[in-house]
């Protein structure tokens, strides 16, 4: 019974061969399809993998002081109050904003240097700063190069670039600007006593949620925001994103489909003819349906891995540049960021279904007609 | 509403191509029942008898499609939304998200009999000349199109009901207090005393009323054999699999790190119950077959035996490599 399959399975693959010119042109179309979707997928869950990499090294917990909806600076002695609440270990005050950079339109992140690091590229003295490679990229600078910043007040004050951040941590730092603690308080009209928020170290991560809603009760009016908040954030919003460029894209899978069902119907004189001889040997409509289903699964199956290589490419070698700017977000500045490769068994398997199960769908019924015909109807009409 | 992530969005999809091919095969089969005349050689008949070529060809595709189906569901509700809800930690959590979700999963599951009823009777109709089980075989169908429409509708409402802000609680709390249903005595110790003797007597004496063609009290058997073992072993044996004493949790083993052994376990417990089911229709099914396959009845028998002494055999091995090595 093994070695009948074997038999038919080696006569579709020669008739594949036979009608190779025919058959080339489906599989591109059939590969660039699966490759469009290969792409959104291994692209999207490579982001999501990315964004929870990178908020490992977030704060446990963030909190910020708000009115009227908006962020305002805090008084440095508030960060003594969180410290005494049981299940902190450390309070770390941040001092953060933006700067308008008008000559690129784009808006940077300016950052005071993070105390708790002996890094010293992490500690510019006074007069220095630390650049991320975007802004050194969009303004033609190098390390040693001056660097001057409008104040919120009005007027210039010059810096002396003294390091730039490096391409590894593009995701994190490409758009940043890293100042002296006192040096950022002046670039973002903060008084001596003011930080932005506080970040909190909460070494039991079970009871982040129990000190958040001891802050909330105990100091309301302060928004706080948990790592793990922003991760299911993050989550959510590459697979709603994804989700929307497969939806749009079904439509030209459902094209693609009509294409295969429509090719699969229309048999050539030579198909017909070589399905009447078939029939008159002895092959009877099981047979057929299988060498039919035979051919349908290797098409589908060669042109999936294709698709699948080709999004390979597209994703881990060459940064998903069709797809960069609809799913990882939209900004003036892309950070150039490496994608690791690390697809999973659920990627492969949602991009196997979305690529094989259709084609099989769309030829189906036409395979069965062709089963069904009659042998002796064949000949007459060939 | 977690529709618009893309692995629901490629599931629903792929479910709606299930559904038109069961719809396609569906219609076609109605035309079939209802014309059909067995002997007739008339050019209707042939017509309809072509037509059975095509609800064949779609219900084995559609095989295919649940198993994959059912396993992309599994790794949706256990890997990927876990990592999208706050609080849920495998399937369980997600599941219990709201009251479509369990509905979905068992709609899902049961689906596999059927399908597996109808390739039996297709192959055994196909093997004679006067099709003796057609339109027999096409009844499979009506069950099969019930579940998986209202699988669907629950999938649908499941996955639009899901809102990701909304806390999930874990499988731990939810299998803290597994316990034997009517009995004052958890499942661990009930597991570590008595299920060398009841979880190897089971199929032991499924084995023997099965020799004696009591196929009537060997599915009961098997199907209480079948609930002790997941009861044993959300109890005890995941333990071991796990090597963590706290771990409770049913899912899990479907992760690669444990090298996907749930599929396996739960894949024979599934063979061997449908296996079982499959002897109880033998004797009606033999009755209806002029040339019935000689080794048919024994090959089951063996189906049932090996799966369920295999699945004991699998989570005796974990047992016994901690137990003799390791404790």
């Amino acid at each position: 019974m093994s070695a009948k399959y074997g038999h038919i399975l080696d006569y579709a693959l020669r008739g594949l061969y036979r009608r190779r010119a025919r058959n080339l042109s489906l599989i591109l179309i059939y590969a660039a399809v699966t490759g469009f979707f290969a792409s959104v997928i291994l692209f999207s869950d490579a982001l999501r993998r990315e964004a929870r990499e990178t908020l490992q090294f977030a704060p446990a917990l963030t909190v910020q002081k708000l009115a009227g909806g908006r962020l305002v600076p805090q008084t440095t002695g508030f960060g003594d109050s969180l410290s005494a609440i049981r299940g902190v270990r450390a309070v770390q005050p941040r001092i953060w904003g933006y700067y308008y950079d008008s000559p690129t339109g784009s808006v940077f992140t300016l950052m005071a240097a993070p105390g708790g690091t002996s890094d010293p590229a992490f500690h510019p003295d006074s007069g220095q700063i630390v650049c991320g490679r975007g802004f050194m990229e969009s303004h033609f600078l190098r390390t040693g190069d001056p660097l001057s910043l409008v104040l919120p007040q009005g007027g210039l004050r010059t810096f002396v670039i003294s390091g730039q951040f490096e391409p590894v941590t593009n995701l994190l730092s490409y758009d940043l600007l890293l100042l002296h603690p006192a040096e950022a308080r002046v670039m973002l009209g903060l008084a001596e006593y003011e930080v932005t928020d506080f970040a909190l170290d909460i070494p039991n991560p079970a009871e982040t949620d129990a000190i958040g809603l001891k802050i909330s009760r105990r100091f309301p009016g302060y928004r706080l925001i948990s790592r793990d908040q922003v991760l299911l954030t993050y989550e959510a919003l590459f697979s709603r994103r994804g989700g929307l460029v497969i939806f749009g894209g079904l439509l030209s899978l459902l094209a693609f489909i009509v294409l295969a069902w429509d090719r699969a119907s229309g048999l050539s004189r030579e198909e017909r003819r070589e399905l009447g001889i078939l029939k008159g040997v002895g092959w009877g409509s099981g047979d057929v349906l299988l060498l039919k289903f035979f051919e349908a699964l290797t098409i589908a199956v060669l042109s999936s891995l294709l698709g699948l290589l080709a999004a390979l490419i597209h994703v881990f070698y060459l940064g998903g540049t069709l797809l960069k700017s609809l799913l990882s977000g939209w900004s003036v500045l892309y950070p150039d960021y490496p994608l690791n490769y690390n697809p999973d068994s659920g990627s492969l398997l949602l991009i196997l279904t979305i690529s094989v199960l259709p084609y099989l769908v769309a030829t189906l019924i036409p395979a069965w007609q062709g089963a069904v015909t009659d042998p002796a109807e064949i000949m007459q009409a060939g | 509403m977690i529709l618009t992530d893309f692995h629901v969005l490629i599931f629903i999809s792929a479910e709606l191509l299930f559904g038109f091919i069961l719809f396609r095969a569906g219609i076609e089969a109605i035309r079939v029942s209802r014309g059909w005349q067995p002997g007739s050689s008339s050019e209707a008949q042939i017509i309809l008898e072509r037509r059975t070529w095509l609800v064949s060809a779609a219900l084995y595709y559609l095989s295919g499609f649940s198993l994959i189906l059912l396993v992309l569901f599994l790794q949706i509700i256990n890997n990927h939304l876990p990592g999208v809800i706050q609080g849920a930690m495998c399937a369980d959590g997600i599941l219990e998200l709201n009251r479509y979700g369990y509905p979905a999963l068992l709609l899902k599951l049961a689906q596999i009999p059927f399908l597996a009823f109808f390739l039996l009777f297709n192959w055994l109709d196909r093997r004679e000349p006067e099709f003796p089980l057609t339109p027999l075989k096409y009844y499979w169908l009506a069950p099969l199109a019930i579940f998986w429409l209202s699988g669907f509708l629950s999938e649908l409402i499941f996955f639009n009901q899901i809102e990701p802000d909304v806390i999930a609680s874990c499988c731990s709390i939810s299998f803290e207090a597994a316990r034997l249903p009517g009995l004052a005595v958890s499942i661990e110790t009930f597991g570590a005393v008595y299920w060398r003797i009841i979880l190897f007597f089971l199929p032991g004496l499924v084995l023997l009323l099965n020799h004696y063609r009591r196929y009537v009290a060997a599915v009961l058997l098997s199907l209480a054999w079948t609930g002790l073992s997941l009861l044993t072993l959300k109890g005890y044996f995941v333990k071991f699999i796990y090597a963590r004493p706290t771990h409770d949790c049913l899912y899990d083993i479907l992760w690669a790190q444990y090298y996907g052994i749930g599929y396996v376990l739960y894949g024979l417990l599934l063979s061997g119950l449908i296996g079982q089911l499959f002897l109880l229709l033998w004797p009606v099914l033999q009755r209806r077959l002029k040339n019935p396959p000689l080794h048919l009845e024994q090959r089951l028998r063996l189906v049932v035996t090996v799966a369920q002494f295999l699945y004991l055999g699998l989570i005796g091995v974990y047992w016994w490599y901690w137990i003799f090595f390791k404790l």
